[in-house]
């Protein structure tokens, strides 16, 4: 195996390891985005959302969530974002699924994507096409 | 008043995606791509903190049906999933929600960069958190 995570999570290579239970396990960033910034990834090895299990995503959730109040009692911080990139497209580096914990503090400079709004029908006709199979 | 409640409870009219008897996943009136959409809990609980496990289990589920329809119906080459806890995480409505983004080679999104811990500050965080 010669997935990066796969060997941290199997203590081949040296890892800040945050936390761990059966499913899950939560290590530092090594190019953190702010100090405390943790990844969380399940034990399986799987390199996308659409192969990963109901459960094992439900586990990072949960993990998700317990991680989150350490960091913001430990840290002190009022808040943090979560996101997990999925695809090279999306900026997903290492393919074995993960989520990113960042900790987030006012005045930290990371800015939100810009946004717009849909012209005349443009959402009626996203909408159909994404509700075709749900 | 939230505006996801009210939107929950029909008093605002969105483009539903998906729903069921806990979740709901509308179109955001303000895309970062077409075909975002933001995925929400009935009920109203303002962060990760306060939302019960259960509940949050019925949410991720549906952020992995919306992601995976987002894929076969659009024609994108990934997505993202946000979510973000408290104002200073640029967390606009106090109603938890995830974003599930899709994503083009080209779209020209940038993404958040890391730079390196100090000597022993990795060590010296990591204690405050781990448990």
């Amino acid at each position: 195996m010669d997935c990066i995570f796969c060997k941290i999570i199997n203590q081949d290579i040296p890892g800040y390891k945050v936390y761990e239970n059966d499913k899950v396990v939560a290590f530092f960033d090594i190019l953190p985005i702010s100090p405390g910034h943790t990844i969380i990834a399940p034990k399986n090895h799987v390199a996308d959302l659409e192969d990963l299990s109901e459960a094992d995503f439900s586990a990072m959730a949960i993990a998700v969530k317990k991680i989150g109040k350490a960091v913001m009692e430990g840290l002190g911080v009022k808040g943090y974002s979560l996101f997990l990139d999925n695809k090279s497209a999306a900026n997903q580096h290492v393919p074995h699924v993960h989520f990113h914990l960042v900790p987030r503090e006012e005045g930290d400079g990371l800015e939100r994507w810009p946004s717009s709004g849909y012209g005349e029908g443009e959402a009626e006709d996203c909408l159909q096409k994404i509700k075709a199979n749900l | 008043m939230c505006v996801f409640c009210d939107i929950l409870a029909g008093k605002i009219a969105c483009s539903m995606v998906h729903e069921n008897e806990n979740v709901c996943a509308f179109l955001d009136i303000s895309p970062v791509n077409y075909g975002h959409t933001l995925v929400v809990p009935r009920k109203h609980y303002e962060n990760m903190h306060e939302i019960p496990e259960e509940v949050l289990m019925d949410v991720i589920k549906v952020v992995k049906k919306v992601a995976q329809s987002l894929k076969d119906n659009l024609d994108i080459q990934g997505f993202n999933i946000f979510q973000n806890n408290g104002i200073v995480a640029g967390q606009v409505v106090p109603h938890l929600h995830f974003h599930v983004i899709p994503r083009n080679d080209k779209d020209g999104l940038k993404h958040w960069t890391g730079g390196r811990y100090g000597d022993g500050d990795e060590l010296e965080i990591l204690n405050k958190i781990k448990f």
